[in-house]
C-alpha cells in the first residue's frame, strides 16, 4: 500500500472527484468549479494529482454531455415546452433514464477514486484512465 | 473471541441460516408463482407463500441481529455478557415462536389463525409484513425487552463506546418501533400511516444505526485503523440517517389521503436518503485502504465492502429512482418497487448479518481468526453468486417494472394489471432463474463452514 498522507496536493485531488460526483447530481454549476481546479492544476507534475483532476475532468464532460443530450431529446419529442410541463412524462423519462444510464455507471468510479484521493493514492478511472 | 459469552452468538446465527434458507426456498416458490399460476396450489397460496417469504426475512435478520449483539457487546463493553442463560433462553422462546407462526400460515386458513389466536382481543393481523398473530407479537416484545436488558445491563456494567451505543440506540428503537404494530385504528388512512413508522423506520431508521455499528466494529476489527477515526464517521453517518430518513417517511404519505405537503417534504428529504449510504461506502473503502494490517479473514472484509456498495446501490440509488413523487405517481407499487426492496434488503442488511457472521463464526468455532483459504475461497465464490444475481434480480424487475408502468399506467390504451403481468412474464422468468444462481450461492456458503475444517488458518500478513 501506497499512502502519502501529508501530499500537498490532497486538497485539490479530493475537491475534483467531490465536484465529479455533485455534478452528477446538479449537473453543469460544478462542472465549472472542476473546469477551474483541472486548470489550475494542469502545470503541476504529480501523477496522484492528475489521476484526481485529469480523469475526473474528461468524466465529468462525457456525463455533462450525455445528460444535454437525453434532456435535448425529450425536449424535441415536447417536454420542456411550458412552466406547466415542466413535470411531465418527458422530463420524467429523462430524469429515470439519466439515473439508470449515466448516474449509475459513472457514480460507481467516482466512488473508488474519491476513497483513494482521501486515501493519498492515485487511481485509474476504467477506460478514461488510458488518457492518463 | 475474548469472552465465554460471546458464543451465544453462534445459536443466533445458526438459525438465521436456517431461515435464510427457509426464505429463499419460498422466494423461489413465489418466483414460479408468478409465471405458473397454480404452482403448488392449494397446498402453498400465493399469498401465504408471499408472507412467509417476508416473515422469514424479517425474524431471520432479527436473529442475526440479535446474534451480532452478542458477539459485538461484550467485546467492545470488555466484559461478559450480564446473563448467557437469558440469551439462551430467549432463543429458544423466539425460535419456537417463530416456527409456531410460518407453520400456522402454512398449515392453517390464515382467518382460522386469527381467530385461533384471538385476535379479536386486541386485532393486529392482516396488514402486510406485520401478519404474525397478536400472541407472536407479544411474545417478540418479551424476546425484545429481554434481550435489551440483557445488553444494556453488559453496556452499563462495562466500557461505553460509540460503536456499542449506537447499536444499543438502534435496537432500542427497533423495539419502541415495533410496539405501533400494535395500533391498528379502523381509519385506514391512520392505520397506513402507522403502518410506516414500524415498517419505514425500522429499515430506513434505526436499522441503519444497527448497520452501521456493526459495520464500525467489523472495520475497527480488520483494519486497525484507529477506533476514533471511524466513530467520527459513525457519527456524521448515524445524523444524516436520521436528518434523511425520519421525514423521508414522507414518501410512503403521497397517495394514502394524507395532506398534500408530503409530497414535497416525502420528495426532498428522501432524495436525500442516499447521503448516509453513500457516506458509508466511502467510508468503508477509506477505512481499507488506510488500513494497518491485512486482516486474514479476507471473505470478511470482502462482506463488509460488499455491504457499504450494495446497500448505496440498493437503497441509495434504486430509492432515489422512484422516490419523487411525480416518478412515484407511475410507478407506485409495481415492479420497480420490488426491484428497489430486493437489493436494498440484500444489500443493507442480509450482507450485514452476513459480514457479522463471516467475522465472527471462525472464532466461535475455535479458530484464532479466520478459516483454512479453501474455505475462505469457497465463502467468496458465495459472495459474488449472491451478489452478482441480486444484481440481475434487480435489473431483471426494474424492466419488468419500466414496462408495467408503461403498458398499466401511461400508454394510450392502459391495460389491466393481470394482462400486463403476462406482458412482463419474461422478465419473471429470467428472475426465477437467476434466484436458483443466488440459491446456489447460499449453498456454496453454507457448505464452506465445512471445508477445510483440519487445514491450517491463513496467518496475518503485516503491512506495515
Amino acid at each position: 500500500m501506497e499512502h502519502s498522507n501529508d501530499d500537498p496536493y490532497k486538497g485539490q485531488a479530493i475537491a475534483a472527484e467531490s465536484l465529479y460526483l455533485l455534478n452528477l447530481l446538479f449537473p453543469i454549476i460544478p462542472l465549472i468549479f472542476l473546469a477551474f481546479v483541472y486548470f489550475r492544476s494542469r502545470g503541476i507534475h504529480s501523477e496522484y494529482l492528475r489521476s484526481h483532476t485529469l480523469q475526473p475532468w474528461i468524466a465529468a464532460l462525457i456525463s455533462t454531455t450525455l445528460f444535454l443530450v437525453i434532456n435535448l431529446v425529450a425536449w424535441l419529442m415536447g417536454g420542456y415546452s411550458s412552466l406547466e410541463n415542466l413535470v411531465s412524462i418527458h422530463s420524467l423519462v429523462a430524469l429515470e433514464v439519466y439515473t439508470l444510464l449515466v448516474i449509475l455507471p459513472f457514480l460507481i468510479p467516482g466512488l473508488f477514486a474519491i476513497t483513494k484521493a482521501m486515501s493519498g493514492q492515485a487511481w485509474r478511472y476504467p477506460l478514461i484512465g488510458r488518457f492518463l | 473471541m475474548k469472552y465465554e459469552s460471546q458464543k451465544v452468538a453462534k445459536l443466533y446465527f445458526t438459525a438465521a441460516i436456517g431461515l435464510f434458507v427457509g426464505q429463499i426456498l419460498f422466494g423461489l416458490i413465489l418466483g414460479a408463482q408468478y409465471v405458473i399460476g397454480d404452482f403448488l396450489f392449494p397446498e402453498i397460496p400465493f399469498n401465504v407463500a408471499r408472507m412467509v417469504h417476508t416473515n422469514l426475512l424479517i425474524v431471520w435478520l432479527l436473529f442475526g441481529f440479535m446474534g451480532a449483539a452478542y458477539y459485538l457487546v461484550p467485546e467492545e463493553a470488555e466484559t461478559e455478557l450480564f446473563a448467557p442463560w437469558l440469551a439462551k433462553l430467549m432463543f429458544w422462546i423466539f425460535l419456537a415462536a417463530g416456527a409456531a407462526t410460518v407453520l400456522g400460515y402454512l398449515l392453517v386458513p390464515y382467518a382460522t389463525l386469527a381467530e385461533v389466536t384471538m385476535n379479536d382481543l386486541l386485532p393486529t393481523m392482516g396488514r402486510e409484513f406485520l401478519e404474525q398473530p397478536t400472541i407472536t407479537k407479544l411474545g417478540i416484545v418479551v424476546v425484545a425487552l429481554a434481550f435489551l436488558f440483557n445488553i444494556g445491563m453488559t453496556i452499563l456494567k462495562g466500557r461505553k463506546t460509540v460503536v456499542n451505543l449506537v447499536l444499543l440506540m438502534g435496537l432500542t428503537g427497533l423495539a419502541v418501533f415495533f410496539l405501533f404494530s400494535f395500533y391498528n385504528p379502523v381509519n385506514v388512512v391512520m392505520d397506513k400511516y402507522y403502518w410506516w413508522w414500524v415498517v419505514h423506520l425500522w429499515v430506513e431508521g434505526v436499522w441503519e444505526l444497527i448497520l452501521g455499528s456493526i459495520l464500525a466494529f467489523i472495520l475497527i476489527k480488520t483494519t486497525g485503523v484507529d477506533r476514533e477515526v471511524i466513530e467520527k464517521w459513525l457519527y456524521i453517518i448515524i445524523a444524516m440517517t436520521l436528518i434523511t430518513g425520519i421525514i423521508g417517511t414522507g414518501h410512503h404519505y403521497y397517495w394514502i389521503g394524507t395532506p398534500e405537503f408530503w409530497q414535497w417534504w416525502g420528495s426532498i428529504f428522501s432524495a436525500m436518503e442516499p447521503i448516509p449510504f453513500f457516506m458509508m461506502t466511502v467510508y468503508a473503502f477509506n477505512m481499507v485502504n488506510k488500513r494497518r494490517r491485512n486482516h486474514p479473514n479476507k471473505a470478511a472484509v470482502l462482506w463488509a465492502l460488499g455491504t457499504a456498495v450494495m446497500a448505496f446501490l440498493g437503497a441509495g440509488v434504486w430509492g432515489f429512482l422512484h422516490t419523487l413523487a411525480p416518478v412515484n405517481y407511475y410507478t407506485h407499487g409495481t415492479q420497480i418497487t420490488a426491484a428497489h426492496g430486493h437489493m436494498a434488503f440484500y444489500g443493507a442488511y442480509v450482507m450485514i448479518v452476513l459480514s457479522m457472521i463471516s467475522y465472527s463464526m471462525p472464532m466461535m468455532r475455535g479458530r484464532e481468526a479466520c478459516n483454512s483459504a479453501r474455505a475462505q475461497s469457497m465463502e467468496m465464490w458465495s459472495f459474488w453468486l449472491m451478489t452478482i444475481s441480486i444484481i440481475f434480480i434487480t435489473l431483471f424487475l426494474t424492466g419488468a417494472g419500466i414496462l408495467q408502468v408503461y403498458l398499466q399506467r401511461f400508454s394510450d390504451n392502459p391495460m389491466p394489471f393481470m394482462v400486463v403481468q403476462e406482458k412482463i412474464a419474461l422478465f419473471y422468468w429470467l428472475r426465477e432463474i437467476t434466484g436458483f444462481v443466488f440459491l446456489l450461492g447460499l449453498v456454496l456458503y453454507i457448505a464452506s463452514f465445512f471445508v477445510g475444517k483440519n487445514e491450517p488458518e491463513a496467518t496475518v500478513e503485516l503491512a506495515k
